[in-house]
């Protein structure tokens, strides 16, 4: 019996010590373009977060300048509900960009987060 | 909209866990005595109304919420959005279905089939184990963190609906042997309290990443703090009363009063676990 239940202890502390650590909240993990750098024109943007995100509750606006830029569609990439694709509706012109985005996360909790690249010439 | 959700949350869990509970206690308990069985079927169908209409608020309250608008809760296009894209809306359809079917099952001759109400509320309990946190970690370990809080979620239902089940015997004038039936209790109890206690560390061990959560005054930590003092008070009073099994004929009243006070701190924890599901149990950074 004590066997036994050394034996069972053992391997619940092991299954602690290997469960990794995550974020509850879709946090912005890696963004392409990445923040802050100067790219020529992409014609997606990719959002990578750090949970699944609800697409059809997932805002992103994209704004240069202080004006919004049109979003032709935002949708995750097949069954990774983790990454989010957002197309632009026209190709985007050199200069710099804003990207805000509001996250539902898939056990439906919010998130924002902002952040800046460049277009170059 | 966040408190009113919490508040959803905590009706919601309430109802389905005793539902649950006191189905699977009943007849470990009072094996085929049928005393109690019209009682408990009536307070079934209030329960399961309850979790019918706060099921349906849920819903409601969390198209609000990812709409961020309240409105959208009564647009039949955003609802539909979210029942048919969005994950806890897929679940969410198969929850309030059941909850249906289990209200008409309980006002159908058919309420006296117990292993039909179990899979029901079984299938209700099992429904209610993806939402919240158990969504967050993808592919096969989110199946077993969904597995781990389904247990978690049957030991509390057993725990807490055989409570409930206990105050309604003990509230009877005399009749049952009341020792045999707390020894039944309690040796079902220590399964469920020592799943309960596992499933729960493992909960929180890969929720928040550490054995437990800091800083310790704060936000998740605290909450957690107080739940988890909360059962340890459970513990204790279910402790107090095993040890004093011998003379519990005697104190039938201070017994009752110790398992409704048990019963109170149960939901105390359940409220505090409401409170949890809707906090993110680390910060990021």
């Amino acid at each position: 019996m004590p066997l036994k239940k050394a034996l069972s202890t053992a391997a619940l502390l092991g299954s602690l010590l290997a469960a990794s650590s995550v974020f509850a909240h879709a946090h912005l993990q890696s963004q392409t373009p990445a923040a802050d750098s100067t790219v020529s024109a992409p014609t997606t943007l990719r959002l990578v977060f750090s949970e699944g995100v609800e697409a059809a509750f997932t805002k992103v606006t994209i704004s240069k300048d202080g004006a919004t830029i049109a979003v032709q569609s935002l949708a995750t990439e097949g069954s990774d509900k983790k990454t989010l694709v957002v197309t632009p509706a026209a190709p985007l012109t050199p200069g710099a960009y804003k990207v805000q985005w509001h996250a539902v996360s898939v056990d439906t909790h919010k998130s924002e987060g902002a952040y800046s690249f460049k277009v170059g010439q | 909209m966040a408190s009113a959700l919490v508040l959803c949350r905590f009706l919601h869990f309430t109802v389905v866990l005793m539902l649950f509970g006191a189905w699977v206690y009943k007849p470990l308990l009072l094996g085929r005595e049928t005393t109690l069985d019209r009682a408990l079927a009536r307070i079934s169908c209030w329960l399961a109304a309850l979790a019918l209409v706060s099921g349906v608020c849920w819903l409601l309250l969390i198209t609000a919420s990812m709409a961020g608008a309240w409105d959208a809760a009564f647009e039949p296009s955003t609802l539909r959005l979210v029942l048919g894209s969005t994950f806890f809306g897929q679940v969410w359809s198969w929850h309030l279905l059941l909850n249906g079917v289990l209200l008409a099952l309980l006002l159908s001759p058919l309420r006296t089939h117990l292993p039909l109400r179990l899979a029901l509320g079984g299938s209700l309990l099992a429904t209610l184990a993806p939402v919240g946190h158990g969504a967050m970690l993808d592919g096969v370990e989110g199946q077993w963190l969904m597995l781990n809080q389904l247990v978690h979620l049957a030991c509390v239902a057993i725990w807490l609906g055989g409570l409930m089940l206990l105050v309604m015997i003990l509230r009877r004038p005399s009749g049952h042997g009341i020792q045999a039936l707390l020894q039944r209790f309690s040796g079902v109890g220590y399964v469920v309290v020592a799943g309960l206690l596992i499933t729960g560390l493992i909960n929180v061990r890969v929720l928040t990443g550490a054995f437990w959560p800091t800083p310790l005054l704060s936000g998740f930590a605290l909450i957690l703090l107080i739940k988890v003092t909360l059962i340890a008070a459970m513990l204790a009073l279910a402790l107090f009363n095993r040890l004093r099994i011998n003379d519990c004929e005697q104190r039938r009243s201070a017994l009752r009063n110790s398992v409704i006070a048990e019963w109170l701190l149960g939901m105390g924890a359940v409220a505090a676990v409401s409170l949890l599901g809707t906090m993110p149990p680390m910060i990021a950074g």
